[in-house]
């Protein structure tokens, strides 16, 4: 059983459909997807459709549209917003991205079986969710912290998955993977100029050793360079075809794994 | 090989680890190698230099790390969110010369001045953030303590170096001896849901590194305001230690 984990990573999730298209390249599937944040929206649209063009063109016409009716917030604004409120934007302003791209279909619909992660306020830990209605589970897993309005879940407060689970394999080795790839990023420490920036930059620091600890369960790796921030969402085909460039460098070895 | 005991160390409540040092003291228990991070190497330090004045030291030291350290003088959530709100309605910029100053001027005051070899039995750990790698500092006391404290609310890395107590919590260790103080709380502004994430990371990098240990010994503090007590809750814990039969992995 090939269980694929899609690391979490904003517009770096473009990444992925890379790795979705050199499978197909290689005329094989992922029998199970394990997704966090960006991760899950990728694995989702996948589960659904089984075609990266169709992912592709999906998420990024869903970006375009969402973008154009953002309104795109002043430094100053965003950060008095940050100290007053509970998140910049709330729920009801970013649900309708996810509305669109995913409807009213259930889990249960889908082509592929699919893992969403999320994590649970209330127990401090990663949660997979593999029913009910998708729009939910992956707006839940794409809620970043003190950005997005967390949603309650199942009784609990939900943020992104990407807090504890940045690539989830240890999820996909519970449900039975037996060869487990790894869709992942290569970045750059952040720069910092303040103390709140240098939190921040500490923070990818904890999430690369979290990362690393997931590695360990993962048979191969499609690892990408980005020098994009997670929001940089303009950028997404760029992100994409720089992504197969690398994707496409690694089919060989790919292949090699796969009749393995 | 020496059982190697790790210690957390990104409250000041970790000066009471002279707790611990004065248990295995009173059982002539030796050959122990502690690997330490953060406010925890204090101690350490203070006891190589002369154990017979190291309590009356710490003792004195309390009030001025309370004043120089006040964001993580509280094992509280709630009162971190505090500060890092105040960070952020401030973007206070990060300055390296003020960082040094404050650092310099404390350890100078009260960190005696001893070399710590790669033969000492104390391995002081920071987190270097240019290589993004944990390291062991050896040379000048005052020097590497200055490296090992700073974390990130209120310094700027001293030469790249941070508290590796802010960033993954402990070094690894045969045992692992840490204040276990991230308690669930509400969070009401955005900024608390960042420390909740951050935190959480943390809690999780160290069940990773308590999985890899012998054993993990917890710390639970009744009162963190009062110093005698912080140090008697880690003899306690110093006393459990003498009772266990370990035997070293490496």
């Amino acid at each position: 059983m090939i269980g694929l984990a899609l690391q979490a990573g904003g517009v770096k999730g473009f990444s992925h459909i890379a790795t979705l298209k050199v499978f197909e390249e290689c005329n094989s599937k992922p029998d199970i997807i394990a997704g966090s944040s960006a991760g899950s929206i990728v694995g989702a649209l996948y589960a659904l459709y089984n075609d990266s063009e169709k992912v592709y063109e999906v998420f990024s016409k869903t970006v375009q549209k969402f973008l154009k009716n953002q309104k795109v917030k002043p430094e100053p604004i965003m950060n008095l917003e940050l100290v007053l409120k509970e998140s910049l934007y709330d729920a009801d302003e970013y649900y309708v991205f996810f509305k669109e791209l995913f409807g009213k279909i259930k889990f249960s619909q889908l082509r592929t079986e699919l893992l969403v992660v999320a994590f649970d306020t209330e127990n401090q830990r990663s949660i997979t969710i593999d029913e009910g209605f998708l729009v939910d589970a992956v707006f839940a897993s794409c809620t970043v912290p003190g950005v997005f309005e967390s949603i309650y879940l199942s009784g609990s407060k939900m943020l992104d998955g990407g807090v504890l689970s940045p690539v989830p394999t240890e999820e996909l080795k519970q449900y039975g993977a037996d060869k487990i790839i790894a869709s992942i990023f290569e970045e750059k420490m952040s720069n910092y100029e303040s103390y709140i920036e240098l939190m921040i930059a500490i923070d990818n620091i904890k999430e690369k050793k979290l990362l690393q600890d997931e590695l360990r369960y993962a048979d191969f790796i499609f690892s990408y360079p980005v020098s994009v921030t997670w929001k940089d969402f303009n950028k997404s085909r760029e992100v994409y075809e720089n992504a197969l460039i690398i994707a496409r460098g690694l089919k060989s070895e790919f292949e090699d794994f796969l009749r393995r | 090989m020496s059982l190697k005991i790790s210690l957390g160390g990104d409250l000041i409540q970790y000066l009471g680890v002279y707790g611990i040092l004065k248990a295995l003291d009173d059982e002539s228990i030796e050959n122990l190698e502690f690997h330490c991070s953060g406010f925890s190497c204090i101690p350490l330090i203070i006891w190589k230099s002369n154990k017979q004045i190291a309590y009356n030291i710490i003792c004195n030291l309390w009030n001025d790390a309370l004043k120089l350290f006040k964001e993580v003088s509280k094992p509280s959530l709630e009162d971190m969110s505090k500060s890092i709100l105040l960070l952020y309605k401030l973007q206070k910029k990060v300055n390296k010369e003020d960082s040094r100053k404050r650092l310099s001027e404390f350890v100078q005051k009260w960190i005696p001045s001893v070399d710590i070899t790669q033969e000492d039995n104390i391995k002081v750990h920071a987190f270097n953030i240019s290589n993004n790698v944990d390291e062991i500092l050896t040379g000048n006391s005052q020097e590497i303590l200055m490296k090992a404290l700073p974390y990130p609310f209120a310094f700027a890395p001293i030469d790249s170096y941070l508290s590796l107590s802010w960033v993954f919590g402990i070094p690894q260790g045969d045992v692992i001896i840490y204040i276990d103080w991230f308690k669930p709380f509400k969070p009401q502004k955005a900024t608390d849901y960042l420390l909740m994430a951050t935190c959480a990371r943390t809690s999780k990098i160290i069940e990773i590194t308590s999985k890899n240990a012998q054993t993990a010994l917890r710390v639970e503090l009744s009162n963190s305001n009062d110093i005698a007590s912080i140090v008697q809750k880690f003899y306690i814990v110093g006393k459990e230690l003498t009772k266990m039969n370990f035997n070293s992995k490496n």
